[in-house]
């Protein structure tokens, strides 16, 4: 604890370099215990992810979803609303995303494709706004409901797709392919990078314009800042509490329907297993700045693409990476955090 | 000693890159959907790459615990990072192998329990799970004392549908009217549901029971060891883990598929088609009975080695 708070007394810079010297000291003796490289594992992650075009663009392609989801984070953070819940609200985006696709295939893709995007947005939004109002109504701890919620949405879609969204050969547990005129095609040939890179970019700039230039982002501030103050100024800090989370789960349902429609084409286990969590790390380490955002996705997903470069290229087992993995995020979050008590956010 | 071995090691890796200049080292993936240590499928294909990684020149990178919705972007990896061998192992590597192979003509794919074969460089290879089934569920229908007897499959993928049906036929061949349960995990990893469906079976009287799968096939061999009842492993000789309650196993040699596929390649003649392996291409075979050697009678143990023959002489008519 003593050794917490001496870190938390440190001037920013030496902090953050305190907390990457420490991540950097467990990841390395972790790998020397297993026997590997540390320097080695370093080197073959950068060439994994950034050495070659593969990398690269499987880099970007993991971003859109971390800045999509990322970005709702960001706006629920902007009211002091937290959002851990990203996960299940990508879920229920899917789930909106691919049951409502199916159910019309008829329909041309130009118009099946937009309200498809919309079926993913209302159920992550309704996902997330579930919270929202559990929060705002009740005072229900927003943290806690977020995180029972996934798992529900976990089992939801373990239901989903055993149950009524199963494909119709019934071997597998995954739902039919969507229609092709939902599939987001991909922008450069022979990669799998999709035009969800696109909606991505358009959600940053949607987002920052929100929070920056408009009634609803200074409102959604100032009930961050001071619910108090802002309601006694004619706020209605409830309902900006519940439509923070709503909107937070929206932007991570779009990122679900993202990922299905430019990256696996159906509906199944795991298709965007623990982006919602590191999207909180996007969020944070972004200051909550939609214009960063995008930015610290891609740092992120180059570890994301580099890590799984560690298994095939050096034979480190999983558990192993993803520890490394974790060591990472843990460290980004832990600076993030210590950057915005600075700023005077509550404790969680 | 280890000194050497150091120098031994030395001196073959000079005689290796001497030879080095001449012929290239082949690099192969095996992507896995399980992990090497489930004592069936995942531990079987395991089990071939190492055998072929001592006979050829090959430098081999094994992935574990591919999930379904990564299975296209670690093969496509492999493939730009200049694989020449790319193994798929199991039903659902068929589709994604499907889309790739193509992209990346210089590489071979070869996905096993599947026909997806296709030009230019995709290979499949499939073992006669149905055979193997049968001879299964005869053995389980001669050791069975209640005349009940189970079988757990993972997913109803077409090879586990085979091992079913076959399982169901052959108990019915060595005595008719036997009681044949069957029940699906709906996943090859769930441990705990396999087990949980097993002690279901058991309870309802099954006394052999069998299972195909991953992991899955774990849950059903633990339950059946805790509850002292008799199993019939599958695919992977896997006695050692329960060597009282582990009759034998119906052996699905995916060694041989693995090792064959990359001798074929070696040589150049691996074909983009299907091959299908039984017990005459051994790639079935039958484990030893070990303590269950003595509590078969000799008028059984003839029996199922007649069954092995008449099905290589093609005298069983109703194989799956």
């Amino acid at each position: 604890m003593r050794s917490i708070q001496f870190i938390a007394n440190l001037p920013a810079p030496w902090r953050v370099a305190a907390i990457a010297f420490a991540g950097a000291l467990l990841i390395s003796a972790l790998l020397l215990a297993a026997g590997f490289s540390p320097l080695q594992a370093l080197f073959v992650l950068i060439e994994q992810s950034l050495g070659n075009g593969n990398g690269l663009s499987e880099v970007v392609v993991r971003s859109v979803p971390l800045t999509l989801a990322g970005l709702g984070i960001a706006v629920a953070f902007r009211a002091r609303v937290f959002n851990v819940g990203a996960d299940g609200q990508i879920i229920f985006g899917a789930i909106g995303f691919v049951g409502f696709s199916l159910a019309l295939p008829g329909l041309s893709g130009w118009v099946l494709l937009p309200l498809s995007m919309v079926a993913a947005i209302v159920g992550g939004g309704l996902w997330g706004g579930i919270a929202g109002v559990l929060r705002a109504r009740y005072n229900a701890n927003e943290i806690i409901v977020t995180i029972m919620l996934t798992y529900v949405a976990f089992q939801a879609l373990g239901w989903a797709i055993r149950g009524p969204l199963q494909e119709s050969a019934q071997i597998f547990p995954r739902s039919d392919a969507v229609p092709d005129g939902v599939l987001l095609g991909t922008m450069i040939e022979g990669t799998r990078l999709h035009w969800g890179l696109a909606i991505a970019l358009l959600a940053v700039a949607a987002t920052y314009v929100a929070l920056r230039y408009t009634s609803f982002g200074f409102r959604l501030d100032a009930v961050g800042e001071n619910p108090l103050a802002a309601r006694f100024s004619g706020i209605r800090d409830r309902t900006m509490i519940a439509l923070s989370l709503t909107i937070s789960g929206g932007l991570a349902g779009l990122a679900g329907a993202v990922e299905i429609a430019g990256v696996h084409g159906r509906l199944q286990d795991a298709f965007a297993e623990g982006t919602g969590i590191t999207a909180i790390a996007v969020a944070l380490l972004a200051r909550l700045n939609p214009l960063f955002i995008p930015l610290t996705a891609l740092m992120f997903a180059v570890l994301s693409v580099g890590a799984s470069g560690l298994q095939r290229q050096l034979g480190i087992p999983f558990p192993l990476v993803h520890i490394v993995e974790a060591i990472v995020i843990l460290a980004f979050v832990i600076a993030g955090a210590l950057q915005n008590a600075d700023r005077g956010v509550r404790d969680a | 000693m280890s000194r050497i071995l150091t120098l031994a090691t030395a001196l073959l890796m000079g005689l290796m890159l001497a030879a080095g200049a001449s012929a290239k080292t082949l690099k192969v993936a095996l992507v896995l959907p399980g992990p090497i240590t489930d004592g069936t499928f995942n531990s079987a294909a395991h089990k071939g790459i190492k055998a072929a990684e001592k006979k050829y020149d090959i430098k081999v990178s094994i992935r574990e615990n591919t999930k379904f919705a990564e299975i296209e972007s670690v093969m496509r990896n492999y493939a730009k990072d200049g694989y020449d061998v790319i193994i798929g192992h199991g039903f659902q590597f068929g589709e994604p192998a499907k889309k790739l192979h193509k992209q990346f003509p210089k590489t071979w794919f070869v996905v096993n329990t599947s026909f997806v074969a296709a030009a230019p460089n995709l290979a499949s290879f499939d073992n006669r799970w149905g055979d193997a089934g049968y001879v299964a569920g005869a053995v389980a229908a001669l050791v069975s004392k209640k005349g009940i007897i189970g079988h757990i499959g993972g997913i109803p993928v077409p090879v586990i549908k085979a091992y079913n049906e076959g399982f169901k036929r052959g108990a019915q061949r060595m005595k008719p009217g036997i009681k044949v349960l069957s029940a699906y995990v709906g996943s090859f990893s769930d441990v705990a549901k396999a087990k949980e469906i097993t002690r279901s079976m058991i309870e309802r009287g099954a006394d052999v029971v069998t299972a195909t799968g991953n992991e899955s096939v774990l849950g059903t061999l633990q339950a059946a060891k805790e509850a002292k009842v008799m199993a019939i492993g599958t695919a992977f000789d896997s006695a050692a883990f329960a060597p009282d309650t582990i009759v034998t196993t119906a052996l699905v040699k995916m060694d041989v598929n693995i090792d064959m596929a990359i001798g074929l390649i070696v040589k150049g003649k691996l074909k983009p088609k299907n091959y299908v392996l039984g017990f005459n291409e051994n790639g079935l075979g039958l484990a030893p009975f070990r303590k269950f050697e003595s509590k078969l009678s000799a008028a059984d143990k003839a029996k199922i080695r007649q069954l092995i023959a008449d099905i290589k002489a093609g005298k069983i008519k109703d194989l799956p």
